[in-house]
């Protein structure tokens, strides 16, 4: 995506890798926890300050990181 | 093909005055052909800063009202706002004494046996942390403020929560605005509050303060009206999907908080 589209251009990203990291996700996205499914990573970011979070499990993967860090630039792009 | 879409348009505008004018008289007011755009009461919460309140002069403003004066420009309607309580506000509704409820309210249970509500919403609302600027300290759970300051607003569900979990380190306000100016001032760690209202005051009060880690999924909000009134519900639904393209929302949203807050701030990858 163009700089001039993103929801930030350019943020300032943290990387977050916590013990909690499936519960956080799953309380603030409202994606539970099942037996099948649970939440690998999320993101939160503040438009007007240009930050982004990244928070995952203590074990996580690039493709997880790199999908929110998409998220980072371009906002909410799912629906 | 020209004519054809020349009908096409033609037809489709047909369609619409006729269902304009099915709304208007549905309002039970005057067809609005030669008195100007038909009236119609848009319910307000009173004191709902900053989305329903009075100025020092008495004139109702706010986001939820610029939403629904644009909400009644696009069907062509006069808005007459009436600001009440929510009991107030409610029983106005079930009588059809007001049209629609200009908040956005939370679907719980008990409003959805009194209200019907309408999609989508048009703000991502969510209880989220709030800090001085100059902190960079992370707290994502109530168990990360143990030993630290939180301030809340007095009487609400979070104040509960907070208390549970964290005793007599929790502080109650009855203003939410005199616990962002104690944060600012760095005599509280943390307040926790919906995003917007902290988003506005931050903004509006130039506080040293900034909207942090959410602490709750977004609340799954919208617009009421009248229990079975199918109609009003799908024209508002519309009404709503046209100003999210449109670019009006996203307007309405820049003049109160600074960005488009029909957006979602948070996203996830789940694992199947």
């Amino acid at each position: 995506m163009k700089k001039e589209q993103r929801t930030i251009d350019e943020p300032r990203v943290k990387f977050l890798p916590r013990e909690d990291g499936h519960d956080y996700c799953a309380r603030i996205t409202g994606i539970p926890v099942t037996p099948t499914s649970k939440p690998m990573a999320c993101a939160f970011w503040n438009v007007r300050r240009k930050e982004c979070t990244i928070v995952t499990p203590l074990q996580t993967g690039y493709n997880y990181l790199g999908h929110e860090l998409r998220h980072c630039f371009e906002g909410s792009f799912h629906d | 093909m020209t004519e054809l879409n020349s009908c096409a348009q033609s037809a489709e505008l047909t369609r619409r005055d006729s269902l304009l004018l099915l709304f208007s008289m549905a309002l039970g007011d005057k067809a609005m052909a030669a008195e100007g755009p038909a009236a119609v009461k848009v319910g307000f919460l009173r004191h709902y800063k900053p989305f329903s309140y009075r100025d020092a002069n008495g004139r109702p403003l706010g986001f939820d009202f610029d939403v629904a004066s644009r909400v009644c420009e696009l069907l062509q309607l006069r808005m007459d706002p009436v600001l009440d309580s929510l009991e107030g506000l409610a029983q106005r509704v079930k009588s059809g004494e007001i049209a629609w409820l200009g908040n956005q309210l939370l679907t719980t249970p008990e409003n959805r046996r009194r209200f019907d509500f309408v999609r989508p919403a048009y703000a991502s609302i969510q209880l989220s942390a709030v800090q001085h600027e100059d902190d960079d300290r992370d707290f994502l759970s109530l168990e990360d403020l143990l030993g630290k300051r939180l301030g809340v607003l007095a009487g609400t569900g979070v104040e509960e929560q907070a208390r549970a979990v964290l005793g007599k380190t929790v502080k109650a306000y009855e203003h939410i605005e005199n616990a962002l100016h104690d944060l600012s001032h760095q005599r509280l760690d943390l307040v926790l509050e919906e995003n917007l209202i902290a988003d506005y005051h931050i903004r509006a009060l130039r506080l040293p303060l900034k909207v942090a880690a959410p602490f709750a999924a977004p609340m799954t909000v919208g617009l009421g009206v009248r229990k079975g009134d199918r109609e009003m519900q799908e024209k508002l639904s519309q009404t709503l999907q046209s100003m999210l393209k449109d670019g009006s929302l996203s307007r309405i949203s820049e003049k109160w908080f600074g960005y488009d807050v029909s957006r979602s701030r948070v996203s996830h990858t789940a694992s199947h």
